[in-house]
């Protein structure tokens, strides 16, 4: 028996497309990311929340967890598999005392062919009866009094979108006493029925209890229940025609998965963003440039001088306005891809893209890990769980760090405004347009890279593309907000502690040297005859590049110059490859420092400014140049400079050899593509 | 239009039965992708995507 006062685990269980992650997140305010195209929820995400059963009451804290979706409790895909292992091992702390048995109300029959298997495993059950709306914007209703009678388990209809019937159904679960567990011979069969077919080795006391079961016949079973559920949906719909939704979503399909116009359509979209990207936060980030330039030239004049202010203000502000600026890009990247999954489009560009991706080893599933890497890898790969066939994953997972992420974005753009020069008016501007033509180049080496990993892994498993395509929704705005928010903090906080890090200790090595080594230069400069030569103004300027080239750090840009001179880059650049690796935009952090700790100049410059008249100190070229500069983008483009993709490549595949390859593979793209650029241009 | 009669393929056979496609169910073919695959299929009030090797194995009655 549950008591009032401890935690009630509930775990959300349904089709894909039904509503479930609306719901888990009308419920827990936690707001993980919902999407409209099957599998989104790859994670087991949870939320707690506390619930009061009515006024005086007492109140329980409630325990959501929401599982990946699924027809059926016969796994097809490793996602799915989650879901029958999160229900049916108990051992786990937070194993379900109640499964909320999401429904779409607007597809019963299938609905309740994954219910009547989970009320068979014996885990007490209610059931939400979603989407009720749906069926009555069409004229229709569910009888749920009926479907209650008829089931044997509480019934609460609801419309998560439309935030109908969640008091009620918080009500419930505030109060619900669900009976302990008891397993039932059918959980026995079950696990004899799936177990030997899942992807990963099961518990050891699951494989235990599999013993004692009997194989289930799936074909028979699935009918069986069907012929029962069709007796039993008598009593429950009043008369079954079609929703006005499906007849809105076909002619938007007539369009938008036309063999000709859906494939103009999808590439108008992307082109769409990535303007987007550019033109609307081009005022923003003016005004946060402007704002920052302000605060550092006020804490310069403010502060007392010496080394701690000088910390302040050419470490930290520069590195926290490195990232700040690019709030808008990310929130406006984000924006889109929540969109687009939430308004069931990217099951469309799935169905649109799954003939021209075979050839390449890869499934028309792998668009959705391969479109949300732009935002960021991590995520994506996990997602590519819901593919079933092993290349085909593999695949996905090992090119999706070649889609450019969000991450890169920063350095993009911040080279991009060096090198390119602004186009006057036009729609689409020179500057737009090789930011598209980098992430297309990054999506032409992922191709190519599968293509040759196809025939390098041999497989005889069967491909299939077995999709539903979801009936269109508007995108929840609230979601699509919070999305951008979300993802902004989570880029400022997580990736601005890396670059504050980062900034301080590059400060520090830049600052510093060898005991005496800045003495001999500062003696050298300050000399008479030196002085004379060049100037007094000169001889402050080449103190200051000859103390940062000393520098520990300059030490380390050096030692790594000999490999990338070639590519035009020099150690400064070298730098700022190294300390990428923890995150791709530190580089834009690395460089704010690197070039205010070089700088005599005590007025804040934009960084843009000083990278622009920086030249190189081996060919005495403008450093940052288009060849040079275009070489440093297809570097970051394909380079695996992402601790974190690495360890999630390994998690996903159980083995440190794929993200190793990655490594070593994508080195070599990027190493070559900047040579490229360098002799070619 | 057309009336499933049955499934030759056990694997893909059981995906559609759990996705809603019972036999005797009506389909109703929508459109192809390009290059002439996937299908797109309604079936039992969903769109189903689904390749042509895939769908030769699910018998119809043409209605």
């Amino acid at each position: 028996m549950a008591q009032t006062n401890d935690v009630l685990h509930v775990a959300l269980v349904g089709n894909p497309n039904c509503g479930k992650s609306t719901l888990f997140n009308a419920l827990t305010g936690l707001n993980q990311k919902t999407g409209n195209f099957p599998g989104v929820t790859v994670e087991k995400h949870s939320g707690k929340v506390r619930l009061n059963s009515g006024p005086g009451k007492p109140s329980r804290t409630v325990n959501f967890i929401d599982l990946p979706g699924t027809y059926s409790l016969f796994p097809k895909s490793p996602d799915e598999e989650e879901t029958l292992l999160a229900l049916l091992d108990r051992s786990q702390a937070d194993a379900p005392d109640l499964v909320l048995l999401v429904v779409d109300a607007s597809n019963l029959k299938r609905s309740l062919l994954l219910a009547t298997q989970v009320i068979d495993t014996g885990i007490p059950v209610a059931l939400a009866l979603n989407m009720v709306d749906l069926l009555e914007d069409s004229g229709l209703t569910a009888n749920h009094e009926a479907l209650q009678e008829w089931l044997g388990v509480p019934v609460l209809p609801l419309s998560a979108r439309g935030k109908t019937g969640l008091s009620k159904l918080r009500q419930y679960l505030a109060a619900a006493q669900p009976k302990a567990y008891t397993e039932t011979a059918y959980v026995d069969n079950l696990l004899a029925t799936t177990l030997p077919k899942l992807t990963k080795p099961a518990p050891a006391a699951l494989l235990e209890k599999s013993r004692s079961g009997k194989e289930i016949d799936i074909r028979q079973d699935t009918l069986e229940r069907y012929t029962r559920i069709e007796a039993g949906l008598n009593k429950v719909l009043v008369e079954t025609k079609p929703l006005k939704a499906l007849a809105v979503t076909h002619i938007i399909d007539r369009f938008l998965t036309h063999p000709v116009m859906g494939l103009l359509a999808f590439l108008g979209v992307m082109l769409l963003i990535f303007q987007a990207i550019f033109s609307w936060s081009e005022a923003p980030m003016n005004l946060i440039d402007g704002a920052f330039s302000k605060a550092s030239d006020w804490l310069g004049q403010t502060l007392p001088p010496g080394a701690f202010s000088d910390l302040i203000t050419q470490g930290i502000v520069p590195g926290l306005g490195g990232i700040v600026i690019f709030i808008p890009q990310i929130a406006i990247l984000f924006g889109f891809i929540a969109i687009l999954e939430d308004s069931g489009y990217m099951a469309r560009v799935s169905f649109l893209l799954d003939k021209l991706l075979r050839p390449f080893g890869l499934n028309g599933k792998s668009v959705i890990p391969l479109i949300s890497s732009v935002a960021c890898a991590v995520p994506s790969i996990m997602s590519a769980r819901t593919i079933k066939h092993s290349r085909e994953r593999l695949l996905t997972i090992f090119i999706t760090p070649l889609i450019s992420c969000s991450a890169r974005l920063p350095v993009y753009t911040l080279l991009i405004a060096i090198a390119v020069p602004e186009s006057e008016g036009g729609t689409f501007n020179t500057r737009g347009l090789i930011l598209m033509a980098l992430y297309l180049l990054g999506f032409l080496a992922a191709l190519l890279t599968a293509l040759l990993m196809k025939f390098w892994i041999k497989t005889r498993e069967r491909s299939m593309f077995i999709m539903e395509m979801p009936i269109y929704r508007l995108p929840q705005w609230r979601v699509v907000l919070f999305t951008m928010y979300d993802k902004a903090k989570v880029f400022v906080f997580d990736a601005g502690k890396i670059i504050v890090a980062i900034s301080i200790v590059l400060w520090v090595l830049a600052s510093y040297s060898l005991p005496g080594r800045f003495d001999k230069l500062e003696q050298h400069y300050s000399s008479a005859a030196v002085v004379e030569q060049l100037g007094e103004e000169e001889a402050a300027t080449q103190l200051e590049s000859e103390k940062l080239r000393n520098s520990f750090a300059g030490m380390l840009g050096r030692a790594i110059e000999p490999a990338i001179a070639p590519l035009g880059f020099d150690w400064k650049i070298g730098i700022a490859l190294v300390t990428s690796f923890a995150a791709r935009e530190v580089f834009v952090g690395t460089m704010a420092t690197i070039y205010s700790a070089g700088d005599a100049d005590e007025t804040s410059v934009a960084l843009r400014e000083k990278m622009q008249r920086d030249t190189h100190h081996l060919t005495g070229r403008k450093l940052f140049d288009f060849p040079t500069s275009l070489g440093l983008m297809l570097f970051y483009a394909f380079a695996m400079q992402c601790m974190s993709t690495m360890a999630v490549v390994k998690r996903e595949t159980g083995s440190w050899k794929w993200p190793l390859l990655q490594f070593v593979w994508f080195g070599a793209l990027a190493w070559i593509a900047a040579f490229i650029a360098q002799s070619a241009f | 239009m057309a009336r499933i009669d049955r499934f030759t393929d056990e694997e893909i056979g059981q995906k559609l039965l759990e996705m809603g496609c019972v036999p005797q169910a009506e389909i109703l073919m929508l459109r192809e992708a390009p290059l002439g695959d996937p299908l797109a299929f309604e079936c039992g009030g969903s769109i189903i995507s689904i390749r042509k090797a895939e769908a030769r194995t699910v018998l119809v009655e043409r209605l």
